[in-house]
């Protein structure tokens, strides 16, 4: 019946538009370190990673649920991400074009072996009872996990969106992703700055880490495959906009489910990092770049 | 200099008759993972250290050229030949994703040549050109009609790999390709003002690298035994080169072999703690890139002529 | 005018990689002066007020400012000393509003509590800013920018100013403007030392002026002697 299956397209389409809001999440941190440092941290998906095994850690040896958990692993990313800016990356910066990716890479090599070992290498979930839930609205069938995710990712993107116009604070890194010298002429300590955007791209990064694995099974290997995907994003919404993040985020959350629904679950992924390399080989700009 | 090159070259030459003097199975293993490392690890130096390309891209060329060299054998291609098989089906999907994936630069060039093996895994999950269907669905091959070809035959060939990177650097480094890569290293733009043609400078390197990766890849399948996607395509095949070259000295002739000579050390030291080994590949080159970014060979350099270097102004 | 050396810069040599871009340069700036420091492109001027700020370091030499030594510092730690450069091209954050990019010249912790204050001051310079403080500063004009700049860079309560070609790129009418402009800080009592290529600007603005050529100073003196100087008067027919 044709509308039987227009309406499973669209199903197929609406659910790709709530993945888009967690893929937007995930690139968040990506993308704001890219501007503020114009450096892509490769260790990202990882680190994401990390708050997930974090909120895992606290469900099966805690019993408290991933969200709640939050409270101690926001901090506790964000006293990573400062650390590592602080102390590990900012001494790369002067060195060579290579430098800070290698110690990046690094960084997510030891962190997919430590999650090795301290979870194993097979795959979990963070399986509360809400994220097995789902609804039905207008004879279409929603996981409530991806309505979870997209109500995050707004609520989140938001806030940093405060933060960076009305904070001083944030307008310092917002100026320094702007103009580095200009920043320092204005007394703003670019180290410093530096090290609070990674600081708070880590933030967001625990936030992302919880919900996608609510969403999602992971392994540790899972880190590159957000990577990816947070890259993917950050080049087709291009940079500088929240807007275009977020808008990239729907492309590709969208080209994962009809990628799903056409070829198999197994190969949606595959679709997703097609659209990246097209992206980058025809647009590298993004499509909603300046 | 040429007192040097003499030592190693008759170094090498001993290390080749080592197993026909009786060496212990286990040890000729290790040389032969020496051997692969250091071709994989020529090559990266090759792409990073004198071509300006961070390429990521290293599982892409050994999964394939391993995959291609194992099916070959199965429908019963001779092996060598299937070896050499694998470096070209490598060299030639180096050429097709150059396409898109030259277009960027830098940092874009690294993430794109990321995606790649990330891509070809799950390919490989997912097909299976020859043979039935495994008992527990995995999508792996066993190596198939090597029986007879002694441990020392696989060594030998490892040993031709990797010495023969050594002298293909040497040449590429001399030659015309290797003036025009140190332009590029430099200054992409200005180079290709001065009408250097950067395009096919960079293709070159990447497919020759690919070239040899490869059949370096499809020398340790042989070696193993069985092949399958995660290990395949794992990212542990862009760690060794990037951590030897590293630990060696980027950019430097003597540096990869240096370098492999000490992962494959650490691989052997580490050898009781393989659940750990990644952890403490990652945290050596954290701490390597962070204290000694030149690595050993100017830590070396730097203790024989017993200077500091000599401070310039920078700007901050 | 007081006559105290408020900044000393002694000897420096400057490089950039392997080019020397300031050779044994000496300079001083005496409080409620207006100090102009003169010549072609690439002659270093930039360069010398880049040392002053902090933004790169002198191989050799001392710049002392109210007695200390900040050769090497940080910028944010000159700044908050009280020195304030506005750059060459103005280096305004060309997707903040007016308004966002004058909170952050007060970024600095001693100029943070005045901020209002500050804003005032500038708003009564410039009016045009408060009129136009929600646009985004790439929209404005080029005079309306360069006076961004200026009042950007007294957002930071500097006691001495230092412009980088400010004339750059702007009508005639507008370099007016802007000079005033400077005349009028200089009577809320800040030192200024300003770089220009127009060395009749130069004279007609500055008490002072140093004439600097390949990386070295090659004249100074007060503008009224340098006027009788015969090089001058080449040059001033000449530029």
């Amino acid at each position: 019946m044709a509308s039987d299956v227009l309406l499973d397209l669209a199903n197929t389409v609406i659910m790709g538009i709530l993945l888009g809001g967690l893929y937007a999440l995930i690139a968040l941190g990506l993308s704001l370190v890219f501007g503020v440092m114009k450096m892509i941290n490769v260790a990202h998906g990882d680190l994401v990673l990390f708050g997930t095994y974090f909120a895992y850690g606290a469900m099966t040896c805690l019993g408290i649920d991933p969200v709640v958990s939050l409270i101690a692993g926001v901090p506790l990313m964000f006293f990573l991400g400062f650390a590592i800016q602080r102390y590990l990356m900012s001494r790369a910066f002067g060195r060579s074009m290579e430098a800070p990716l290698l110690i990046a890479f690094g960084i997510s090599l030891m962190l997919q072996n430590l999650q090795q070992i301290l979870w194993t290498p097979m795959s979990k979930g963070l399986t509360t009872s809400y994220a097995l839930d789902s609804f039905d609205a207008g004879g279409m069938h929603f996981p409530l996990a991806y309505l979870l995710d997209f109500a995050a990712a707004v609520v989140v993107m938001l806030l940093l969106g405060q933060f960076l116009s009305r904070t001083y604070l944030g307008k310092a890194i917002t100026g320094a992703a702007q103009d580095k010298t200009a920043a320092q002429l204005m007394g703003i300590n670019t180290r410093r700055v530096y090290a609070f955007a990674f600081a708070i791209s880590m933030v967001t990064a625990a936030f992302a880490g919880v919900f996608l694995g609510l969403t999602f099974p992971f392994t540790p290997q899972s880190g590159i495959s957000f990577l990816i995907i947070a890259f993917g994003v950050v080049i087709v919404g291009g940079l500088g906009s929240m807007l275009g993040t977020f808008l990239g985020g729907m492309l590709l959350g969208v080209a994962q489910t009809l990628g799903g629904y056409f070829l198999g679950s197994t190969s949606q992924m595959l679709v997703v990092y097609f659209l990246v390399l097209v992206v980058l080989a025809v647009r590298p700009q993004g499509l909603f770049g300046r | 200099m040429m007192r040097k090159w003499t030592a190693l070259i008759i170094f090498l030459l001993l290390l080749a008759a080592l197993p026909l003097l009786g060496l212990p199975q286990a040890w000729v293993l290790y040389l032969l993972l020496f051997f692969v490392y250091l071709a994989m690890a020529n090559m990266w130096n090759l792409l990073c250290g004198y071509s300006g390309l961070i390429s990521l891209c290293q599982p892409a060329f050994v999964g394939l050229a391993g995959y291609t060299m194992v099916i070959l054998v199965w429908i019963g291609v001779p092996f060598h030949a299937a070896i050499v098989a694998g470096g070209v089906v490598a060299a030639a999907f180096a050429i097709l994703i150059s396409i898109p994936v030259f277009r960027l630069r830098g940092i874009y060039f690294a993430i794109g040549t990321l995606v790649v093996p990330e891509a070809l895994r799950i390919l490989f999950l997912l097909w299976r050109p020859v043979g039935g269907k495994l008992a527990g669905g995995g999508a792996g091959y066993m190596l198939r009609g090597m029986k007879g070809v002694t441990v020392t035959h696989y060594y030998l060939i490892a040993w031709v790999v990797g010495v023969g990177s050594i002298f293909l650097m040497r040449y590429i480094l001399r030659s015309k390709l290797g003036l025009g890569l140190a332009a590029i290293r430099d200054n992409d733009r200005s180079a290709a003002s001065s009408g250097l043609n950067v395009f096919r400078l960079k293709l070159y390197s990447f497919v020759i690298a690919a070239f040899v990766t490869g059949i370096a890849g499809a020398v340790f399948y042989l070696y193993q035994g069985y092949i399958e996607p995660g290990g395949a395509f794992s990212i542990h095949w862009t760690m060794i080169p990037i951590l030897a070259t590293v630990i060696g000295g980027i950019s430097t002739e003597a540096g990869p072999i240096i370098g492999a000579m000490v992962v494959v050390f650490l691989d052997f030291l580490l050898a009781r703690y393989a659940g750990f080994s990644m952890l403490i590949q990652g945290a050596i080159l954290v701490g390597i890139m962070l204290l000694a970014p030149q690595g050993f060979i100017e830590i070396a350099r730097q203790i024989r002529t017993r200077r500091s270097p000599i401070g310039v102004q920078t700007s901050k | 005018m007081s006559q105290e050396t408020l900044l000393a810069v002694d000897s420096i040599d400057v490089f950039y990689g392997g080019f020397q871009a300031l050779r044994e340069v000496s300079l001083e700036v005496r409080t409620g002066e207006i100090v102009a420091l003169v010549g072609a492109n690439g002659a270093g001027k930039s360069t010398l007020l880049n040392a002053v700020s902090g933004l790169i370091e002198p191989a050799k030499g001392v710049i002392r400012y109210k007695g200390e030594d900040i050769g090497g510092k940080d910028p944010s730690q000159i700044v908050s000393r009280g020195i304030s450069h506005v750059p060459q091209g103005r280096r305004l954050f060309p997707d903040m509003t007016v308004l966002d990019n004058l909170m952050l010249g007060s970024y600095n912790r001693n100029a943070r509590p005045k901020v209002s204050e500050s804003l005032r001051t500038v708003y009564d310079l410039f009016p045009i800013l408060e009129r136009r403080k929600e646009q985004p500063a790439k929209t404005l004009s080029g005079g309306e920018q360069q006076m961004l700049a200026l009042g950007r860079g007294l957002m930071s309560n500097p006691q001495l100013m230092l412009l980088d070609e400010m004339s750059l790129g702007l009508a005639p009418i507008i370099i007016g403007k802007v000079y005033r402009a400077l005349r009028e800080i200089r009577k809320r009592g800040i030192t200024v030392l300003f770089v220009e290529q127009s060395v009749r600007r130069s004279l007609q603005e500055a008490d002072r002026a140093y004439i600097i050529e390949a990386g070295r100073v090659v004249l100074q003196g007060n503008v009224s002697d340098l006027r009788e100087e015969g090089e001058i008067k080449k040059a001033y027919f000449g530029i």
